[in-house]
């Protein structure tokens, strides 16, 4: 199996970690409640989704 | 070895803790017609659902027999026969539905709800229960018999909790 053969510096190791980013989520606004909501998934906050109530929401 | 072909998951199960799972959900689904379940487990109960239905359709004692050996439970077979086939009769497939909902607080696993697309009045007057948003806020429901069970079973773990290791402490000074 291949090993590495020297230890990386902080620095390299670090340059690779620096394009690490992490992503905001792509929110939308929920139709009935305009709260916040992912897309494809219901609304938490009222429980809509595709005009319909499918769930209790945790504002209901 | 390849897994070319197979298809399914495993759900980090043996196969016969697997295969109980399913046999839960799908009867879970039978007779609440609406379920909330992690994505995977969903997708699974679901492969097997719109089969199971499709077979009921049929309505004919060999297909009874048919389905019986994967609903082994009567009153599932029963309602699946009776009132779900002839709900289903003129369509052909894609019985049910699937809504994702907030992954579950705990492991941020992906829930969903899996539904029937045509439900029994019963069933369809009330939206399916998110214990998730039961607990954030379980007096402001609307409908009591949803109220109640939350409730009921809250109460006596709340007093377990702390009344457990006082009862404990409790003793070890009678000892000493």
């Amino acid at each position: 199996m291949g090993v590495p053969k020297k230890r990386m510096s902080r620095q390299k190791r670090d340059s690779r970690r620096a394009n690490w980013k992490v992503t905001a989520p792509n929110v939308n606004t929920c139709t009935n409640c305009t709260g916040p909501v992912l897309a494809h998934r219901a609304c938490p906050a009222c429980g809509h989704y595709k005009g319909k109530e499918v769930m209790k929401g945790a504002e209901e | 070895m390849s897994r070319h072909m197979n298809t399914g998951r495993k759900l980090s199960r043996n196969t016969s803790h697997r295969k109980a799972l399913l046999r839960n959900l799908i009867r879970a689904v039978i007779l609440e017609e609406s379920i909330t379940t992690t994505t995977p487990k969903a997708k699974e109960t679901r492969r097997v659902v719109e089969k199971i239905i499709t077979q009921a359709r049929v309505g004919t004692l060999a297909a009874r027999r048919h389905v019986h050996r994967t609903v082994r439970d009567q009153a599932a077979l029963a309602k699946l026969f009776e009132t779900i086939a002839p709900r289903f009769k003129t369509r052909p497939g894609g019985y049910t539905r699937m809504i994702h909902t907030s992954n579950r607080v705990g492991d941020n696993a992906p829930m969903s709800i899996l539904e029937l697309v045509e439900k029994s009045e019963k069933v369809a007057a009330e939206p399916a229960d998110d214990k998730a948003a039961k607990a954030a806020a379980p007096k402001a429901e609307a409908a009591p018999k949803a109220e109640k069970a939350p409730k009921a079973e809250k109460a006596p773990k709340a007093e377990k909790a702390p009344k457990a290791p006082k009862a404990k402490k409790a003793a070890e000074a009678e000892t000493k």
